[in-house]
C-alpha cells in the first residue's frame, strides 16, 4: 500500500506543472469571460435604466454563467482534451522519453500492478482536482460578480442555479444529482482503465497489439452501449435494468483490470 | 510528509470540494409548500399528492406537494430504482398499475399500453393492436390483434389472436371489456384521407376464437374539407369493468397536408371544430346512442 501511494505521488509530481497550467488557463479565460459579460450587462442596464423603471432590471450570477457558455466551456474543453491525451501519454512517455523510464519503473521492488493502479489514480486525481478547482473558482467568481455589479442591478441566486446554468457543468461535470455524478464518473473511470489495458495490449504485442486493442475497446464499448440502450419501455423492469447495467459494468471492469494486471505483470516488454 | 504535500493537498481539495458541494451546494433551495386543511376532515387529504412543475430561477423542476411538505421528484437514476414498479407507474391514475405490478409482475412484463388493460375479480386482460404495412404501399396492410388473458384463480395464461386486412395508417386499442363470456377489444383505426373508424373485435373467452367484429356507426362529415376525429372519454380507472363506453366524435376541418410549403399557417395546424357529439356504445347490444351532451 505504501509503495502504491509513493508511486501515485511520483506520477502526480511528474505532471504537476501540466495541472497548474490547466488551472491557470481556466482562471484566466473564465475571469475574462465573467468580467466581459458582467460589464456588458451592467452597461446595457445603465442605458435602459434612464428610459424606464429600473426596479425589474436585475440579473444574477447564474444569468452571467448562463450567458458565458463559451468562456466557461473553452477551458473545460481544453483541459478535457489535454487530460484525455494524457491517458495515453502517461504510458508512452516512459518508453519514448529520454532514458526509457519504463526500465526503472518495472524493476521497482513492488508488484507491477501498483504501477498500473498508480498511473490510473494519478489521472483520477488530475480530473477530480480540476473539477474541484472549478467549484472553488465558481465561489471566487461569485465574489467578483458581487464586486462588479452595483446593488441596484444585482439579483440573488443560489450556487446550484449557477452550476445548472452552464450546460457542461449540468450535463457532465457537476450534475446536481449525486447518483448521476457516480454513474458518469464511474463510466469515466472504466474508460480510463479500458484505455490503459488497450495501451498495454499494444505495448505487449506491438502491431498485432493495435488490432487486439481496437477489438478490445470495441467489445467494451459494445457492452456498455448495450447496457445504456436498455429501454424503460421494453421487456425489463427498471430494477432489473439497473441490476443488469451494474452487472455489465462490473464484468467489464473486472475483465479490464484482470487483463491489465496480467499484461503489466507477465507480458509487457521494454 | 512534506515531500508529498502536492498530492495530499490535491486529495484534500477534492474531498472538501465534492463533500461540501453534494452536502450543501447542489441543493436548489426550491420554495417549500405544504397542503393545509382550510375546512373539513384533514384525514381525507392525508394521502393527497399534487404533482407539478415549479418554474423559477434558471429552469423548471418537478415537485410533489402533500400534507407532509414538498419534495423534488424526477426521473433520476435513484428514483427509478427506488420507486418505479414499471413504466405505467408514472401515469396520473396509476393506483391500478401499482398493484398490478406488485401482484402480477410476470403478466405485466413488457405491457405498457394504458388503455389495453381490463380487470375484474376473476380475470386480468391485456389487449393490443398493431398495424403491419405491406411493402407495396398501394395494398392494404393488416391489423393484428392479440389478447393475453390471465385467470386469477388458477394463474393460467391464454393468448387470443385475430387479424384483418384494412387500408389504414395505424390501429390502437382504446378499451377492453369482458361481458359475460365475450371479450371486447375496442380499436380506433386511423386511415389516410378518410375518416378514422372504430371497431369492436369480439372474442369468445372460452374457446379463444374471434366471434365477430362490429364497426360503430359514426356518421359522415358534412363536407369534403371536413373529417371526423374520435376521442375516448376514459374511465377514472383504466382497468375498470364497464358495460358501456363513452366517446366523442368531433367534426373538424382537415389539416393541410401540404408539407412542401414553408409558409404553413398556424390556422392550418389547428383545425376549426364544427361540431362535437358525445356517444355511448353498449357492448352487450352493440348499439350506439347519443350521449348527454352534444355541441353543434
Amino acid at each position: 500500500m505504501n509503495r502504491y501511494l509513493k508511486l501515485v505521488h511520483l506520477e502526480v509530481h511528474r505532471s504537476r506543472y501540466m495541472l497548474f497550467v490547466l488551472m491557470a488557463l481556466t482562471v484566466i479565460i473564465q475571469l475574462i469571460g465573467l468580467v466581459k459579460t458582467t460589464r456588458l450587462r451592467v452597461n446595457e442596464l445603465s442605458e435602459i435604466a434612464g428610459l424606464q423603471d429600473s426596479a425589474h432590471l436585475k440579473f444574477s450570477f447564474a444569468d452571467v454563467i448562463g450567458a458565458s457558455q463559451f468562456w466557461f466551456g473553452l477551458p473545460i474543453l481544453i483541459s478535457g482534451t489535454v487530460l484525455g491525451l494524457y491517458v495515453f501519454f502517461i504510458w508512452y512517455r516512459d518508453w519514448i522519453g529520454r532514458d526509457k523510464f519504463a526500465y526503472r519503473m518495472f524493476i521497482l521492488p513492488t508488484a507491477r500492478r501498483n504501477v498500473y493502479l498508480a498511473k490510473a489514480s494519478a489521472i483520477f486525481i488530475f480530473v477530480f482536482a480540476m473539477v474541484a478547482f472549478q467549484l472553488l473558482l465558481l465561489l471566487a467568481e461569485r465574489e467578483l460578480f458581487n464586486q462588479l455589479v452595483p446593488s441596484e442591478y444585482k439579483m440573488s441566486s443560489v450556487f446550484a442555479e449557477a452550476v445548472a446554468s452552464n450546460q457542461l457543468f449540468d450535463d457532465i461535470l457537476l450534475p446536481l444529482d449525486f447518483m448521476q455524478f457516480l454513474v458518469y464518473y464511474g463510466l469515466g473511470i472504466l474508460a480510463v482503465f479500458a484505455i490503459f489495458t488497450a495501451v498495454l495490449l499494444e505495448r505487449s504485442y506491438r502491431w498485432y497489439g493495435i488490432v487486439y486493442a481496437i477489438l478490445y475497446l470495441a467489445a467494451c464499448g459494445g457492452a456498455i452501449g448495450f447496457a445504456a440502450s436498455l429501454s424503460y419501455y421494453g421487456y425489463l423492469y427498471p430494477r432489473e435494468m439497473a441490476v443488469i447495467r451494474i452487472g455489465i459494468y462490473l464484468v467489464v471492469m473486472g475483465v479490464t483490470l484482470v487483463l491489465g494486471f496480467r499484461l503489466v505483470s507477465k507480458k509487457i516488454t521494454v | 510528509m512534506k515531500r508529498y504535500a502536492i498530492t495530499i493537498a490535491l486529495v484534500l481539495l477534492i474531498g472538501a470540494s465534492f463533500g461540501t458541494y453534494y452536502a450543501l451546494g447542489a441543493d436548489l433551495h426550491l420554495p417549500k409548500y405544504r397542503l393545509q386543511t382550510v375546512e373539513g376532515n384533514p384525514a381525507e387529504a392525508a394521502d393527497l399528492i399534487l404533482s407539478g412543475s415549479y418554474v423559477g430561477g434558471k429552469g423548471s423542476f418537478l415537485l410533489e406537494v402533500s400534507t407532509e411538505g414538498s419534495k423534488r421528484t424526477g426521473p433520476s437514476f435513484w428514483n427509478q430504482w427506488k420507486k418505479s414498479d414499471g413504466p405505467l407507474t408514472n401515469q396520473a391514475l396509476s393506483s391500478d398499475f401499482h398493484s398490478l405490478y406488485q401482484e402480477h409482475s410476470d403478466f405485466m412484463r413488457g405491457k405498457f399500453d394504458t388503455y389495453g388493460f381490463y380487470q375484474d375479480q376473476n380475470t386480468l386482460i391485456f389487449a393490443k393492436a398493431n398495424y403491419a404495412k405491406t411493402k407495396d404501399l398501394q395494398k392494404s396492410g393488416t391489423i393484428h390483434w392479440s389478447a393475453d388473458v390471465l385467470d386469477l384463480a388458477t394463474g393460467k395464461k391464454t393468448r387470443y389472436a385475430d387479424k384483418q386486412t384494412e387500408p389504414a395508417i395505424s390501429a390502437h386499442v382504446v378499451d377492453v371489456q369482458k361481458i359475460g363470456s365475450e371479450i371486447h377489444i375496442l380499436t380506433i383505426v386511423t386511415r389516410s384521407g378518410i375518416n378514422s373508424k372504430m371497431i369492436d373485435n369480439i372474442f369468445d373467452s372460452v374457446s379463444g376464437e374471434p366471434i365477430r367484429t362490429v364497426q360503430l356507426p359514426l356518421g359522415e362529415p358534412s363536407g369534403p374539407d371536413r373529417e371526423l376525429r374520435i376521442e375516448l372519454i376514459a374511465e377514472a380507472r383504466y382497468t375498470a369493468a364497464n358495460s358501456r363506453v363513452l366517446f366523442m366524435v368531433r367534426e373538424q376541418g382537415k389539416i393541410s397536408s401540404d408539407t412542401t410549403s414553408v409558409a404553413v399557417k398556424i390556422s392550418d395546424q389547428t383545425p376549426e371544430t364544427f361540431s362535437e357529439h358525445l356517444y355511448v356504445y353498449h357492448y352487450t347490444s352493440g348499439q350506439v346512442e347519443d350521449g348527454p351532451l352534444s355541441i353543434n
